[in-house]
């Protein structure tokens, strides 16, 4: 235990830009009467009352991102960041803006998550931040049926989704050095794991139903789901 | 009323990530298409009917409250669009019926 947990949350919405002009960045399409973004900010930032919570946008979509927020996350007090070209540059533009925090101790849990992961629910949220807080780094996995694919080697394989969430400082100075090598990393643990190998990750159960909007077919499925949850989650 | 919304999504079809065109009927999303190969994915039709009934009971019985929040965060702003609001949902949702059944 390392005493109060005081957490930062990040949800990232900046996505892959607008490769194609005037498309929509998936993350601001509607799922069931609200956008997908708002969904996963709410989910996110439910069950932590003091967060800090940062959104991070695409510059495009900031105009966007101000009329979505004012009318669907109004009761949600969110600082919006600009993002980079990449995953991990949005993540360094956040953790940037929460350095100062980061390194005065008003923040020392920072959870990462993807915007296109509206079903992420409150209490995946909550478990992996507690579990950072207590062994460092935490990540929701699921263990992936060997027969889905085709692997030769006997070992155990697992799905890893978002929210990842690990100490404050040790992310900070992950992101940092990884600024100054070059490194860019798949995703949050890719780049503690590069830079802190020996903090303990734990493995979190992931949630079958925190899928990452994707195809057009996992609108539908979300869909389905938000409805049996009475649209509540 | 039906929207149509374009997006990037990624296309089973194609393998990469194309724009794609989303129609909803309401809340409820009818059919996305990729623009490059054209393949379809549409709710099932009986699915969809249920599905949309359900919403519209969903939408009918949270409007008082979802009416209530938004004149308290904008009263002024809804004062002046209400009247027409009101006017045009009978052709709202009769548009999004013709675009459930007529799919």
């Amino acid at each position: 235990m390392n005493g109060e947990m005081r957490i930062a949350v990040v949800v990232l919405a900046a996505g892959s830009g607008s490769r194609f002009g005037h498309s929509t960045n998936k993350v601001w399409l509607p799922l069931s009467g609200r956008r997908i973004i708002s969904r996963s900010l709410a989910n996110a930032v439910k069950s932590f009352p003091k967060s800090r919570n940062i959104l991070v946008i695409s510059p495009s979509d900031a105009i966007l991102a101000k009329e979505v927020l004012r009318r669907e996350s109004r009761h949600i007090k969110v600082e919006t960041v600009m993002g980079g070209a990449s995953r991990h540059e949005s993540e360094y533009n956040a953790l940037m803006h929460l350095a100062p925090s980061i390194q005065s101790g008003k923040i020392n849990v920072v959870m990462i998550h993807d915007g296109a992961r509206p079903l992420a629910t409150s209490i995946l949220f909550h478990d992996i931040a507690m579990a950072a807080h207590h062994h460092g780094g935490a990540l929701p996995a699921i263990v992936v049926d060997p027969l889905e694919i085709d692997i030769q080697e006997p070992r155990e394989i697992v799905r890893v989704q978002t929210p990842q969430a690990f100490r404050a400082k040790e992310l900070l100075e992950a992101y940092t050095k990884a600024q100054v090598d070059g490194f860019v990393g798949t995703d949050t643990a890719a780049c503690m794991e590069e830079y802190f190998p020996k903090v303990h990750t734990i493995a979190v159960t992931g949630e079958v139903t925190n899928v990452k909007i994707t195809y057009p077919q996992d609108l539908v499925i979300a869909e389905h789901v938000l409805e049996k949850r009475g649209y509540k989650e | 009323m039906n929207e149509e919304v374009t997006a990037e999504l990624h296309c089973s079809h194609c393998d990469h990530e194309t724009i794609h065109t989303l129609v909803y009927a309401g809340r409820l999303l009818v059919s996305t298409t990729c623009q490059t190969c054209n393949s379809q994915v549409k709710h099932e039709a009986i699915d969809l009917r249920l599905h949309y009934l359900k919403d519209l009971e969903h939408r009918i019985a949270t409007k008082p409250r979802r009416l209530w929040r938004r004149f308290w965060s904008a009263p002024f702003s809804i004062m002046i669009s209400f009247p027409k609001k009101f006017m045009s949902q009978p052709k709202k949702i009769w548009s999004e019926i013709k675009a459930i059944l007529g799919r």
